[in-house]
């Protein structure tokens, strides 16, 4: 478009709408007789509206209507007809336009013709030379190191680009994969697959809460968890709006009731959430004795033992002392599970074999209600009646003969959460214990008898502080003992739709490794159960000592080194790999590290499916708009390429999918009984699929653990299950006292929720605290960024130049701070600078910083990252004791002013002229 | 009759897509906005208060459209003009650059393109109400809390909205101008008895 400002005249030539004319009808205003119009011109050009789903952000999937016209995309809207984000279109969203034509995006594969550590001196080469140096260099590296010494590095974002979660692994036979999943929903995905279902911790927001609870995030900001627009409205229309955030957030101004927790102390608030709700008997009885592991008898003096259990590739062992019939009887069934039955004073129990009870007949619920458009169950109830014990002590004969005590899960759950009281939960959290009561309650105490007022959001904060697994946990737990899983609402998990919405991510024609080798797998065991991650730190580590043994090549797509572990060691071990091979779009610190690296698409140039990862119940797609920058490859056609580099297909060969790339978007709707071509003609027609009316028997149904619809493989997409009612865990219960903790992490107290201080605070360190008297946060939502993403878009980088550190008043004044003025923060590992934003929303003694900064108008390789990028100043080996997650965020740091100012040469503001250097270009293309 | 908008400072949660909307659609010059958001605090919620008794709310400020606009006063050429329909604009043909409105508006909303040397500020997507369609920062509010449509007209959406405010509707401060547009603010201080905002 020209660069002049729109005018009444001049909109006509630039929109080239036609009959327009007509739709003066104003014209009595006598406008329209003070101004000429000029005619619709004849080549006004083609103008389509394409309707597609943005990938601005990590996920959302945000529904958009796309407007190009002569092939270029001008117009990014909002798409109504997507019911989960709701119309919604963020600043980043939009800004796709400026980052599709950005002049800096990568055009050709090229490799490095200079020393790592330096500006790499990048020289064009063709795709086939890249896969084919690709192929060799990492054959080269795996035979002279095995297997397992190349790792794949995978971030967020694109969706389609999610091959280091299965596929790259699958390929190269390495379990090693450093993901930014074990910073971020990993933690929460594993604690939901230890509770409940994998991935459990998903709450539908779509649902209309009547309580909403947003717990450690801000989904206002659209990005994750949910979209602006559905945030506004849950908040607007709940009757209560409960915000937990240590610091006060854009929504969290519009809390009924806010709780400012010192950071990392979320399981402690949890527990004493769930004190309240137990001494008030405001949890969900029924459910409860029905649907967990709460009556399940707890024997101390026993030796754990148990069946042969599956996750994913791994046979294992379950070994647990919840008292199973095989501890009182000789040739008893150990997965026959005791509980005490009050009604006829002896014990009962459960099958985890037929998911029933002692004398019970599955029969599928067919009475209940209808609610935001899902059928809801009314809960079933015991037949034969029994009535299982959650609290209290029962005498026991064991096989050998002795006798013993046992003690419901339930009762152990009430002593554990009795020990965060409200009173005592304030001297851990800080939030005044009228206040955690009141939540509590609101939360608690149903509005509609039928159902819970609605699950918990929680969100990123709670993974972040280095105790992720149990502060996640903790979570699920109180979710479930509302008997707020699975109901209108609740916390669902993850859509269960048709489609397979993450393209090139797993490859069916191929095993997955195993995990017994994984990096971090000797500190942290969970990790070869998992089968998600490898040990972020443990990996560093291995690159720069070569222990457990050595890695030295990695692949990595969609990622960035610093939004996770200690930057600065992923820098240096960077330096050290003797291959690497980055796909993305730009020049960027970590692709600046690569051997080779490949041109990326961008999302309004490629054909995706789409599906909502979260509890919103969305089927969709991403529809090409234009076509792709110069020799910009679509991921999955990346991993297609690299996969026949290497002699192998990605799909089944003889299979009923061609070996195409659209052959794997068939592969993906196969779900929907359509290929890919049908499904997206559909979608660009009728709009948003609703899963709920797609699968009214599964997502269109709640209490799914009633129905036998919920236990599958863990998957973002519906698998066949076995039918059988309950949960996908080992007893099939929600697990209160995790079996799996007890089996992988055993004697350290880890089976029920647990709230652990964080490896570095005012409690677990105050040595290091007197030298480091701020506690630091970071990684919050920002209004026009996704972690690195977008800092050179114009739109983006001018309303936000520089990153912000918010700052009390008080403790600025103390440190001769003032608005605007830059500051290191430092920690033992490192520092960085950051503007001071006076911010009265926090306490004195918590900063809030910015996360994964970058400039990418300083000069390569760094990209300025060093000023900055927050997670320089990370302990590499402060870390979630279960599954190794760093902590990143609420640690100890000191403050000072900047006597250098801003760091020399970056755009400070709004009016660089450099900006402008990244005006769009549309040449290039087809 | 006085198209304007009307915005729910409750449903505002800063996300800037107003912004960026408007940059859209309008072509605005990198470095410049027609519309900016403004945060608010946050603030002590009363004298002697501390955290957490703390309130904050965002301010998306662009031209007002007043009834009787300062920059129209000003303006030599006659350049700056109200249409029928209450939109205040800028004749590009007839504008001369002399910068006398920008100083003369109190909200600091106009700047002076410096390619073409014409004045530029909302124009409330005239090109779009033309189409009978919403200026791009109310359809793309994520938050939905932007009302367009005619003051003078009590049927009309934002003057439903003002009327269910009552006491919580506020304008920028007034100074003879009359801004059309309207705030809606409950739970917190409207704090806009004083003006600073930025003029450049």
């Amino acid at each position: 478009m020209k660069n002049v400002s729109l005018t009444r005249r001049s909109f006509l030539t630039a929109t080239a709408v036609t009959g327009v004319a007509a739709a003066f009808t104003t014209s009595s205003s006598g406008m329209t007789a003070a101004l000429a119009y000029s005619p619709v011109p004849a080549n006004a050009g083609k103008i389509e509206r394409i309707r597609s789903s943005c990938r601005g952000c990590g996920k959302m999937e945000c529904g958009v209507w796309v407007t190009v016209k002569d092939g270029r995309a001008i117009k990014i809207e909002g798409d109504e007809s997507c019911f989960t984000s709701r119309g919604n279109c963020c600043t980043k969203s939009m800004s796709s336009l400026q980052a599709c034509y950005h002049p800096d995006r990568l055009k050709y594969p090229m490799k490095r013709t200079r020393p790592k550590g330096e500006d790499p001196g990048w020289v064009r080469i063709s795709w086939a030379e890249a896969l084919k140096t690709s192929r060799r260099k990492l054959q080269e590296v795996q035979a002279k190191y095995g297997n397992e010494s190349v790792f794949s590095m995978c971030g967020t974002s694109r969706v389609y680009s999610m091959a280091p979660y299965n596929a790259i692994g699958q390929l190269l036979k390495t379990p090693n994969q450093v993901v930014g999943l074990q910073i971020c929903k990993g933690p929460r995905w594993l604690s939901g697959q230890l509770t409940n279902t994998f991935a459990g911790s998903w709450m539908s927001t779509v649902d209309r809460p009547k309580v909403y609870v947003q717990w450690a995030g801000s989904s206002e900001i659209s990005n994750y968890d949910d979209s602006c627009r559905t945030t506004v409205d849950a908040y607007s229309e709940a009757k209560h709006y409960i915000n937990v955030n240590p610091r006060l957030s854009n929504a969290g101004t519009q809390a009924d009731i806010w709780l400012p927790l010192r950071p990392g102390t979320d399981a402690a608030l949890a527990l004493s959430w769930m004190d309240v709700m137990i001494r008030h008997k405001l949890y969900d009885e029924l459910f409860c004795k029905r649907w967990t592991n709460g009556p399940f008898l707890y024997c101390h003096d026993i030796q754990p033992s148990g069946f042969e259990c599956q996750n994913k590739m791994l046979k294992f062992e379950l070994k647990t002392r919840l008292l199973k019939e095989s501890d009182i009887k000789h040739g008893g069934d150990p997965k026959k599970f005791m509980v005490w039955d009050k009604l006829a004073n002896r014990l009962t129990y459960f099958s985890a074999e037929t998911g029933l009870w002692e004398g019970e007949k599955f029969k599928r619920p067919t009475k209940g209600t209808h609610v935001q458009g899902g059928f809801l169950p009314e809960p079933s109830k015991f037949d034969p009646k029994i009535d299982p014990a959650l609290f209290g002590e029962f005498p026991v004969k064991l096989k050998d003969g002795r006798s013993v005590k046992v003690t419901p899960v339930f009762q152990l759950l009430a002593n554990r959460a009795a020990e965060y009281t409200p009173v005592k939960a304030e001297k851990v959290t800080g939030v005044p214990a009228a206040k955690i009561e009141l939540a509590a309650k609101t939360w608690a105490t149903r509005i509609d008898p039928r159902y819970p007022n609605g699950g918990i959001q929680y969100m990123l904060g709670t993974e972040q502080a280095g105790n992720s697994t149990q502060n996640t946990r903790a979570l699920s737990v109180l979710v479930a003992i509302n008997g707020a899983y699975d109901t209108p609402a609740g916390n669902r998990g993850p859509t269960m739709g048709a489609v397979d919405a993450s393209p090139g991510n797993f490859c069916p024609s191929l095993p997955s490794p195993s995990f017994e080798k994984v990096v971090g797998g000797e500190k942290f065991p969970l990790l070869k159960w998992w089968q998600w991650w490898a040990d972020c730190a443990s990996v560093w580590d291995a690159v720069h000592t070569g222990k457990p043994y050595p890695l030295k090549a990695a692949i990595c797509e969609s990622g960035n080194f610093f939004s996770h572990g200690n930057t600065t060691e992923a820098w240096e071990g960077l330096k050290k790999l003797e291959f690497f091979l980055d796909i993305d779009l730009w020049h960027h610190p970590t692709s600046e590290m690569a051997d080779i690296i490949l041109p990326a698409c961008h999302w309004l140039e490629v054909d995706a499916p789409r599906q909502s990862q979260g509890g919103s119940g969305g089927m969709g797609a991403t529809c090409k708009c234009v076509e792709p920058l110069a020799e910009a490859k679509y991921d999955v056609e990346f991993v297609d390429l690299l996969f026949k580099e290497f002699g192998e297909e990605f799909l089944p060969r003889g299979g009923p999918f061609p070996h195409t790339v659209e052959g794997m978007l068939d592969f993906c709707v196969a779900g929907t009984k359509m290929n890919w071509k049908t499904y997206k003609a559909k979608f660009q027609k009728d709009g948003w699929y609703d899963v709920k009316k797609f699968f009214p028997d599964e997502w269109g149904t709640y209490r799914r653990y009633e129905t036998g619809h919920l236990r599958q493989p863990p998957a973002f997409f519906l698998l066949p299950g076995d039918g059988k009612p309950g949960f996908s865990t080992p007893t099939m219960k929600t697990e209160i006292w995790s079996t799996i903790l007890e089996t992988f992490v055993p004697g350290q107290n880890m089976e029920l929720p647990i709230f652990l201080e964080p490896p570095q605070g005012p409690v677990s360190t105050p040595n290091l605290m007197k030298e480091y008297p701020l506690t630091m946060i970071t990684g919050r939502r920002i209004p026009v960024y996704f972690h690195s993403e977008h800092r050179q878009l114009p739109w983006c980088r001018e309303l936000w130049p520089v990153p912000k550190m918010e700052i009390h008043p008080e403790t600025a004044a103390k440190l001769g701070l003032k608005q605007g003025d830059w500051a290191w923060i430092e920690s033992p590992f490192g520092k960085v600078r950051q503007t001071v934003d006076i911010y009265v929303g926090i306490a004195p003694n918590v900063i809030n910083a910015e996360h994964s900064w970058w400039f990418p108008e300083m000069p390569a390789p760094e990209h300025g990252f060093k000023y900055s990028a927050i997670n320089q100043l990370v302990n590499p080996h402060a870390q979630d004791p279960i599954c190794g997650s760093s902590h990143l965020r609420g640690y100890p740091v000191k403050v000072y002013k900047a006597k250098e100012g801003a760091p020399e040469g970056i755009i400070a503001s709004s009016q660089d002229k450099r900006l402008k250097k990244w005006k769009p270009v549309h040449e290039g293309r087809a | 009759m006085q198209l304007a908008i009307v915005t729910d400072l409750n449903r505002c949660v800063g996300c800037l897509a107003c912004s960026v909307a408007c940059k859209m659609e309008n072509n605005v010059e990198i470095g410049s906005h027609y519309n900016r958001v403004l945060r608010i605090g946050p603030n002590l919620k009363h004298a002697g208060a501390k955290f957490p008794d703390v309130e904050m709310y965002f301010l998306p400020v662009q031209c007002q459209h007043c009834k009787t606009p300062a920059c129209i006063k000003v303006c030599p050429t006659g350049a700056s003009h109200k249409t029928a329909d209450g939109t205040v604009l800028v004749d590009r043909d007839k504008c001369i650059g002399c910068k006398l409105c920008i100083k003369a508006c109190p909200y600091g909303v106009r700047f002076l393109n410096e390619e073409t040397k014409v004045v530029e500020k909302c124009t409330m997507c005239a090109q779009l109400v033309a189409q009978k369609k919403e200026p791009q920062c109310v359809s793309g509010c994520s938050g939905r809390a932007r009302f367009f449509g005619d003051l003078d007209d009590p049927n009309s959406v934002p003057s439903k909205k003002l009327k269910a405010a009552g006491e919580h509707a506020y304008n920028l401060p007034d100074e003879g101008n009359h801004p059309s547009f309207k705030y809606i603010l409950k739970k917190a201080t409207w704090r806009g008895g004083k003006t600073d905002f930025e003029k450049s």
